[in-house]
């Protein structure tokens, strides 16, 4: 009797231990619960996010949480066979999903699903933009899972922050929501150097030449110390582009000017100066900035000294200057209107760079000319006009320009069978 | 205690004849090898979709085995009579009960050893044959010139040999790379493993093989549902213990929470872990959870197959 009574005492201890100490370790599970699910309306799951519904939330839709609930811990699997299935049916659905936006809905559900399992799955963000912003054209869909995946990965990628940089640049022209993207990805680990000139990119889509001027100058002097081939190459190649960018804008309004004093636009960029019509307005000296660049690249000063030197801070005589004449291209050559006859009238004229217009000429020359000694190789004689080129007649399959890029016919000669542009003689 | 493993070993012999077991083996063998066949559907993240496949099939026919293996198992022996022979010995029914759930353990974790092997191989061999891999061979090759059918075999059977070798390295305790963070999520499995077989040997000892079947199934959903239990009871004290019934429900709900097992500690971290790169570390707590959990269980069963009359 006394040694049943013991084991019963015994197995009673055991429960009570053994229970006591697995509820202690369940308590002590359920404490580390993070978040709540929610559970409203289980029994409507929508099969398809209804984005129309006035009361519809993305960021508080339920079938993602729900079917990671469905899913019995099984997410990762889950997870990969959605991926896989999202791939065939963005294949299957190519060409539907521009065209019905419900099939766009449908792959939209997949990736929140998808990302819903697996909140690190950084290529499933990366494709979801593809398929929904580029395939798809909704950008606003493509930011809004691009969002999800920064929030759950933060400081972890760069990668999701770019992508929606481009968005907010390329389509959305949102810049300043661009430089928010710039700064989340700057935080974020491994981030690459690229992805901070893409400031630089943004400030010049945003008309702050001086500050986009500013930072190329001191990438290139950055590159050119540390040896960046690449990199000083598109500083260099960035640079012309913000000035030529820069300078164009005022001719460009200085022209808009004369427009309302002639209803008319101006034949040379000349007339802008003659009736002062360009202001006091500040530019871009391009040969004394050319200048200051290289002597600061051989001298090898501080970066941040150099800058200031070259942007003309603290009262020192940089690259910017104010002046009333029209402002000319990194190597000091006047800039150029384009005629284009196609350009219908009361169209302003483009403004292009005199580098850009004389490799234009270039190619323009080089192809008349193999074309003229072809010509001579099988008649025995040059053409008496340009016009006797078959490519020269209108109509014909491949064409030769008849005129240079600044619409004025080539200087020919026929005895000799050289031809040479008007506004570019030395070539 | 030589009693529960000869028990064991018999529940082991027996299990291993049956039919459902190999059926299940290669069911999982094949689907681990498509894995491989998956890399080609994808765009990228090859290997995320290898391993959590193959993680997955791990744990899902391990389940499967011990529902199906594990729910006769008691069962059998009643519905044949053999229990009499068993009893009529100087066994008692503790030894029995825990004989059988050690046997059935150690037919599920013979089967997910294979399984492993196969899912280890699988990995290595996509590997190796990745593009990447034969990018670096094709690479090596003058010019123009690319390796010919031969050499292209030649190539898969090395790759072959080395998968097996980077296998038995990897059993060996000496993962690498590619097996990285492996062993511990199938660990993790196993632990969860044993209380979903303790489970099943408790239904087991009480009631027909479909029930507990069922009562299994059920108790490993609700196990990996757990934590959302609890956020049930966060739900209903969200929107006010107002009525007895909210009061009833929320009571009931705190109270499945906490004797339910909770599955999730096994798998929550260790599987997303396993897929990406910081390194998992054993989780002393699962374990502790693990062995005293089934413990607990195995009590219960006990129990219940003491008062049994088999008359």
């Amino acid at each position: 009797m006394v040694r049943r009574t013991f084991w019963i005492f015994v197995v009673v201890v055991w429960f009570a231990v053994a229970g006591v100490g697995v509820y202690w370790l369940q308590e002590h599970q359920i404490s580390d619960l993070q978040y709540a699910r929610p559970y409203r309306d289980t029994l409507a799951l929508p099969q398809i996010v209804d984005r129309d519904r006035a009361d519809s939330d993305p960021a508080e839709e339920e079938l993602p949480q729900l079917a990671e609930l469905l899913s019995v811990g099984y997410e990762e699997m889950a997870t990969s066979v959605l991926w896989l299935r999202v791939i065939q049916a963005f294949g299957a659905k190519l060409q539907h999903v521009r065209d019905n936006p419900l099939e766009l809905r449908a792959i939209e559900n997949f990736f929140w699903v998808i990302t819903e399992f697996d909140p690190h799955f950084v290529e499933a963000y990366r494709f979801g933009n593809f398929v929904l912003g580029d395939e798809g054209g909704d950008q606003v869909a493509a930011l809004r899972l691009l969002d999800r995946g920064i929030v759950r990965n933060y400081k972890q990628t760069y990668i999701l922050p770019y992508e929606a940089i481009f968005i907010c640049l390329n389509n959305l022209k949102n810049y300043k929501l661009a430089r928010y993207y710039v700064r989340l990805a700057l935080r974020s680990r491994n981030c690459p150097d690229y992805v901070k000139r893409t400031e630089n990119y943004i400030a010049l889509k945003r008309g702050n030449y001086e500050i986009a001027l500013e930072r190329w100058v001191r990438d290139e002097l950055e590159a050119a110390m540390n040896h960046q081939k690449y990199v000083l190459e598109i500083a260099r190649m960035q640079i012309n582009n913000i000035v030529n960018q820069w300078h164009f804008s005022i001719i460009e309004a200085a022209m808009d000017r004369y427009f309302g004093r002639h209803e008319d636009y101006p034949a040379r960029l000349e007339q802008l100066e003659e009736e002062n019509l360009i202001g006091s307005v500040r530019q871009v000296d391009g040969p004394r900035l050319v200048q200051l660049l290289d002597a600061a690249e051989n001298a090898g000063i501080p970066i941040n000294e150099a800058v200031d030197v070259i942007m003309g801070a603290k009262n020192r005589r940089g690259c910017i200057i104010e002046s009333n004449r029209v402002p000319r291209d990194l190597r000091g050559e006047p800039y150029l209107l384009l005629d284009d006859t196609v350009i219908p009238l009361q169209k302003r004229p483009e403004v292009v760079e005199r580098q850009t217009l004389r490799k234009n000429v270039e190619g323009h020359l080089l192809a008349i000319r193999r074309r003229i000694e072809g010509y001579a190789k099988t008649t025995g004689r040059y053409p008496t006009v340009l016009e006797e080129l078959p490519e020269m007649q209108p109509g014909a399959r491949e064409q030769l320009a008849r005129q240079d890029v600044a619409g004025m016919r080539w200087n020919y000669d026929p005895k000799t069978g050289t031809i040479r542009s008007y506004i570019f003689p030395e070539l | 205690m030589s009693k529960v493993w000869a028990i064991a070993f018999n529940t082991f012999k027996e299990a291993v004849r049956n039919r459902i077991l190999y059926i299940l083996l290669i069911f999982a063998v094949v689907l681990l090898l498509f894995s491989g066949v998956a890399r080609e559907l994808t765009i990228s993240a090859q290997e995320k979709i290898i391993r959590s496949l193959g993680l997955g099939c791990i744990n899902v026919f391990g389940l499967l085995i011990a529902v199906f293996v594990g729910i006769g198992l008691v069962y059998n022996e009643l519905d044949k009579k053999t229990i009499y022979t068993i009893i009529s010995k100087p066994i008692d029914r503790w030894q029995f009960i825990l004989g059988k759930y050690f046997g059935l353990l150690l037919t599920i974790y013979v089967n997910v050893l294979i399984m492993t092997i196969f899912f280890y191989f699988s990995l290595y061999y996509q590997t190796f044959t990745s593009d990447e891999a034969l990018a670096k061979i094709y690479a090596s090759y003058p010019r123009g010139q690319t390796p010919g059918t031969l050499q292209h075999l030649g190539y898969l059977a090395a790759a072959m040999v080395r998968s097996a070798g980077g296998t038995i390295k990897t059993l060996c305790f000496f993962p690498d790379q590619v097996t990285a963070n492996l062993q511990i999520v199938i660990l993790m499995t196993c632990l969860e493993l044993a209380i979903i077989t303790a489970f099943a040997i408790l239904y087991s000892s009480f009631s027909t093989p479909t029930l507990s079947a069922i009562l299994t199934v059920f108790t490993f959903i609700i196990g990996r549902g757990n934590e959302d239990i609890i956020r049930y009871t966060w739900y209903l004290e969200r929107k006010g213990l107002t009525s007895t019934a909210a009061l009833m429900k929320y009571r009931g709900a705190q109270f499945a929470a906490h004797i339910a097992p909770n599955l999730k500690i096994f798998y929550s971290d260790t599987s997303y872990r396993a897929l990406s790169d910081p390194p998992v570390v054993v989780d002393y707590y699962a374990i502790a959870y693990a062995v005293v959990y089934s413990a607990l269980i195995l009590s219960l069963a006990v129990l219940i197959f003491r008062r049994r009359n088999f008359k």
